[in-house]
């Protein structure tokens, strides 16, 4: 009886921490959401509420009236955010397949120049980075951003322990059949690397649509903000002062990113959980 | 699965590589796009305002114009935005510039001086000028060259919550009430009746006033409350350590010390926007220029929403107190000068006179409210608005007495130096000090500021 | 058999594969970073044509400098507390939910809740942080109201807001650490656990001497993954804080960033940046040389 009973209590306490978690953890997103339906008075109230007691879309109708500003910064983040996956899967998979499996002198130093390279935060090169672009014309465009990220020694890095461990035997069978490195790669290789590149997309989509320091750098204009920098200044974008707008904008900014992770929630666990096992 | 997953890698690729390159034409902010097309760099709040303002010109007068928003939070940013701009080949042709960067941008040889288009174009600008006031039209004057005609002005005032007052027992007939020449004593009365912690259980404290470390909000009208300025009429040497200066500081040092009439630095509260406090009646007085009639107009202050009456009862502009009885304050006048690397400088000088001429202040300028109209008659017809504060006849009249605000070519330093000393002394961080000749201390400042000035 | 044709030493054509990943890794990594080595030799502007070239002016100045004295203790300081913090409590979490936690619908909740801000831009965390810490509206102060406490000055008292910014950061990163201890326990296998059981040890017992040896990689792993990306915080210093408390409460990152593009000092924020590069270089290394090191540990000793 007695053991019913500790075990009972130990379960309501398991229980108990979890919901404790749970809130804190998502209290501030709940809040958020809250917030974007107050009433500017309600908001600012020195006790606030939990729960609106009026619901009110001013802070939605505010971004919707204006939606070239969000849209903007929305559009640009898309843009940046979907290409830059894609041309990192299309630059990064060859080069990983080469550094795996494909015999050249200086192989292993361009792979040890690659990997070092892990090792040089964005700090040492964001000041070369700026000059450059300045010079090149991209300063304020989107497509700078898109540069900087195409290079990502993590990518090759997961992306040629995953070709380490392909079984060299379908590769075999390739070159029985006649196949050049070119054409294996191509027709036997490639298809095989969906799952890892499928991880990489969702993980470079993420981080790439969170970036703030990089945006921040080379983007000054309203135009070419993308969506974290634009969130900073949307406020006097729109000439308001009214923080519920904010709030129904951040709201608005959460709602590709939570889609995706619960769209791809199972990859992108399964990725990121990768990226720490392999290290 | 082989052939079908390769053909899907192909066109997303060929996708990928299609639109990239496409998009890659650098600098969507070169100078001069396509034929003729006018590159015209603005605040990022006004982006929107202008752009369907310029559309107007571009209907008229069949030049294009691309509005690009600048993100500065200081004109000496902006200044550093247009330095970066001529590094890489891709100046605007013409902007909105205020004074505070104008005199950087002169030193910098980036500007275009106006003078010979104003000879020519005497006759289809007299009227124009004529409706000017003479100040503001030579506020863009640089060594004898004129370098943009005037296109707006802002000042600063201070706005009143008359339901603060109220609450606090100031009654319009009590001669501490605010009033246009009023004094610093009178001020203070009201900061000290208004500030009170925990009213009422649950709710937050009411603040007289909130000092921020601000240039053109803070710093310089408050100097010239007391008669000085940051820097000299000609802007070759500073004030900063004269007696006036010093009496200025320490009375807002004061005000925030003793009286706890304010909470900026106070390291356990502060931080919260002035407009918010203002806006839940939590504040007496809040210092700015236009821009916050917009807002308190779009904003439905105090249930004014529909019902614009309820506005006047809620709030009007006062004067900065002063020393001496006047209405003081400090001007700023914006400018649409042409830069000197601009393939379009037929087209960006019609642009100019556009944003100075009838049309514009007249009819849009009075509507956005980003800062007042330079010509007579849009003003007279600005304080005439429904939603216009009762004293707004203030934001033309202050223009008798005021100082424009100090922006020599070193403006960035200046304001920097400045503002760093004033923070500190403020927040009482060692060694910031009014007197002595310490390495914070006012009298190092001066000379700091006297080496930028080249005095 | 097979007619012996004779190999190719080399698939010359890996160079090709290699070649597009290499030219943006040397135009955008490797020159950049040997050309901020050299520009730590300069004063420049970054938008003068000339550079004067200064010697060893920029390292000497960051010696005497008595705000970078300042800016390494704020960064020592929340890099030390977020590093343990989150480690720590991702640990602790992570075996929380692995042991206690029963039933897929429960770890689904758990391990959602606590992944969520990962995939949240840190800008919008921050900047809804920013609302919540604030003095008059913000519903931290407010909470406090009703049960009658006074207000705390969350970003702006100078004692406090290193610490509401670890609260942030915390906040934000706790659910990567989780995940990956979580996988790394889950990969622990079953048998050592029921042979505890029946020895009769108890839960915490169980934590200590088989867990936590048996992930002690993966601890490592984090430890260091947390510091690299603790001592290089930028946003929330940038967006929270941004110039108030006269700059005696930032960061490295922060100063670099001063330095470069606010007072535009290049070559003094190039040896800025190359001061976070050695650090940042040093853990990295050893990350990789410790394990070789611990490889060997209890957990073997069945």
């Amino acid at each position: 009886m007695k053991r019913k009973v500790l075990h009972y209590a130990g379960r309501t306490v398991v229980v108990l921490v979890c919901i404790v978690i749970c809130t804190l953890m998502l209290f501030p997103l709940y809040y958020m959401l809250m917030s974007s339906f107050k009433t500017m008075e309600e908001y600012m109230q020195a006790v606030p509420t939990f729960f609106p007691h009026a619901f009110s879309f001013k802070g939605y109708s505010a971004i919707f009236e204006k939606i070239d500003v969000f849209g903007g910064f929305f559009g640009n983040s898309i843009y940046v955010s979907v290409l830059v996956p894609i041309l990192q899967t299309a630059v990064c998979l060859p080069a990983a397949y080469a550094l795996a499996r494909l015999r050249f002198r200086f192989r292993n130093l361009i792979f040890v120049l690659f990997l070092s390279s892990m090792m040089i935060p964005g700090q040492l090169t964001i000041i070369q980075n700026y000059n450059t672009i300045a010079k090149l014309g991209l300063l304020n465009n989107v497509n700078s951003l898109v540069l900087l990220g195409i290079f990502s020694p993590l990518c090759l890095y997961l992306m040629k322990q995953f070709f380490s461990t392909l079984p060299r035997e379908l590769e075999e069978a390739g070159k029985i059949d006649g196949c050049n490195a070119l054409q294996n790669f191509l027709y036997v290789v490639a298809p095989l690397s969906a799952p890892i590149i499928a991880v990489n997309l969702i993980l470079c989509f993420n981080g790439v649509w969170g970036d703030f320091f990089t945006p921040m750098i080379m983007l000054k204009t309203q135009r070419s903000m993308t969506l974290p920098v634009g969130l900073t200044v949307i406020m006097g974008a729109l000439r308001t002062q009214d923080p519920t707008v904010l709030m129904a904008a951040l709201t608005m900014t959460c709602i590709p990113v939570l889609i995706v992770f619960f769209v791809f929630r199972n990859k992108l666990i399964a990725g990121i959980a990768v990226t720490g096992i392999k290290m | 699965m082989n052939r079908r997953f390769l053909k899907t890698c192909a066109a997303v690729l060929c996708g990928a590589l299609v639109v990239a390159p496409a998009a890659c034409t650098p600098g969507s902010l070169g100078g001069g796009g396509s034929d003729a097309e006018l590159v015209f760099w603005c605040n990022n709040g006004y982006l929107a305002d202008f752009e369907v303002r310029l559309a107007e010109f571009t209907k008229e007068t069949g030049i294009p114009v691309r509005v690009e928003g600048i993100q500065a939070n200081s004109w000496g940013e902006l200044v550093q935005q247009l330095s970066t701009s001529a590094y890489s080949g891709s100046l605007p042709d013409c902007g909105d510039i205020a004074t505070e960067a104008m005199a950087s941008l002169v030193a910098a040889d980036l500007l275009e001086p106006i003078d010979s288009y104003l000879a020519r174009d005497e006759e289809e600008l007299r009227d124009v000028i004529a409706d000017m006031e003479p100040v503001l039209y030579n506020a863009h004057k640089y060594d004898g060259k004129m370098y943009s005609l005037p296109t707006t002005w802002n000042n600063m005032c201070l706005y009143y919550n008359k339901n603060v007052l109220a609450a606090a027992g100031v009654t319009p007939d009590d001669p501490n009430y605010p009033h246009d020449g009023w004094s610093i004593e009178n001020f203070l009365y009201c900061c000290d009746k208004i500030t009170a912690k925990n009213v009422v259980s649950g709710t937050g404290n009411k603040y007289g006033y909130k000092i921020q470390n601000q240039y053109f909000l803070t710093i310089e009208p408050w100097l010239n409350a007391y008669g000085t300025s940051v820097l000299t009429e000609d802007w070759k040497d500073t004030n900063l350590d004269g007696q006036a200066a010093k009496d200025c500081f320490s009375m807002l040092h004061g005000m925030l010390n003793n009286e706890d009439v304010t909470k900026q630095y106070s390291p356990k509260f502060g931080g919260t926007a002035e407009y918010d406090l203002f806006y839940s009646n939590r504040l007496g007085f809040m210092a700015n220029g236009l821009p916050y009639v917009y807002n308190l107009y779009t904003g439905g202050f105090n249930n004014s929403a529909g019902n614009v009456s309820k506005l006047k009862e809620g709030y009007d502009v006062v004067s900065f107190p002063s020393v001496d009885g006047k209405v003081h304050t400090t001007i700023g006048v914006g400018a649409c000068p042409i830069f000197k690397t601009s393939e379009h400088k037929e087209e960006a000088w019609k642009l100019a006179k556009f944003l100075s001429g009838k049309k514009f202040q007249t009819e849009f300028m009075t509507e956005n409210l980003w800062a007042i109209p330079v010509l007579n008659s849009a003003i007279d017809i600005l304080v005439q608005k429904g939603f216009f504060p009762e004293n707004g006849k203030l934001f033309a009249e202050s223009l008798q007495n005021a100082t424009m605000v100090p922006a020599p070519t070193a403006y960035s330093a200046v304001e920097l130096e400045v503002r760093r000393w004033f923070g500190g002394y403020m927040a009482n961080t060692d060694g910031f000090t009014l007197t002595g000749s310490g390495n914070n201390s006012l009298e190092t400042l001066a000379k700091t500021i006297r080496g930028f000035l080249g005095a | 058999m097979a007619a012996p044709k004779k190999r190719k030493r080399y698939d010359n054509i890996g160079y090709l594969f290699v070649l597009p990943a290499f030219l943006f890794f040397a135009a955008f990594v490797l020159v950049p970073a040997v050309l901020t080595f050299r520009l730590a030799f300069y004063d420049w502007d970054l938008l003068s044509p000339n550079m004067e070239f200064v010697g060893f002016d920029n390292f000497v100045k960051l010696f005497r400098d008595e705000q970078f004295t300042t800016v390494l203790g704020n960064t020592a300081y929340f890099t030390v507390i977020t590093v343990l913090a989150k480690v720590g409590l991702g640990v602790l979490l992570a075996n929380f939910v692995a042991t206690r936690v029963k039933g897929k619908v429960g770890q689904f909740i758990m391990e959602s809740s606590l992944f969520m801000p990962i995939v949240i831009p840190m800008s919008v965390v921050v900047l809804v942080f920013n609302k919540m810490y604030d003095t008059e509206f913000g519903i931290l102060n407010g909470i406090l109201r009703l049960v009658g406490i006074d207000p705390v000055g969350w970003l702006s008292d100078p004692d406090v807001v290193l610490n509401s910014i670890i609260v942030v950061d915390i906040f934000k990163g706790i659910g990567f650490f989780f995940l990956i201890s979580l996988v790394a326990i889950r990969n622990v296998p079953k048998a050592y656990f029921e042979a505890a059981e029946i020895d009769g040890a108890s839960k915490p017992r169980q934590f200590w001497s088989i867990t936590l040896p048996q992930i002690g990689g993966t601890i490592v792993f984090l430890f260091i993954t947390a510091f690299i990306s603790s001592f290089q915080i930028f946003d929330p210093i940038y967006i929270m804080i941004n110039g108030m408390f006269g700059d005696t409460k930032i960061t490295i990152s922060y100063m670099l960033w001063q330095q470069a593009f606010f007072y535009r000092d290049v070559g003094y924020a190039s040896v800025v940046s190359i001061v976070i590069f050695l650090i940042v270089m040093a853990m990295t290394l050893l990350q990789f040389l410790l394990p070789k090191v611990l490889v060997e540990g209890d957990a073997y000793e069945a």
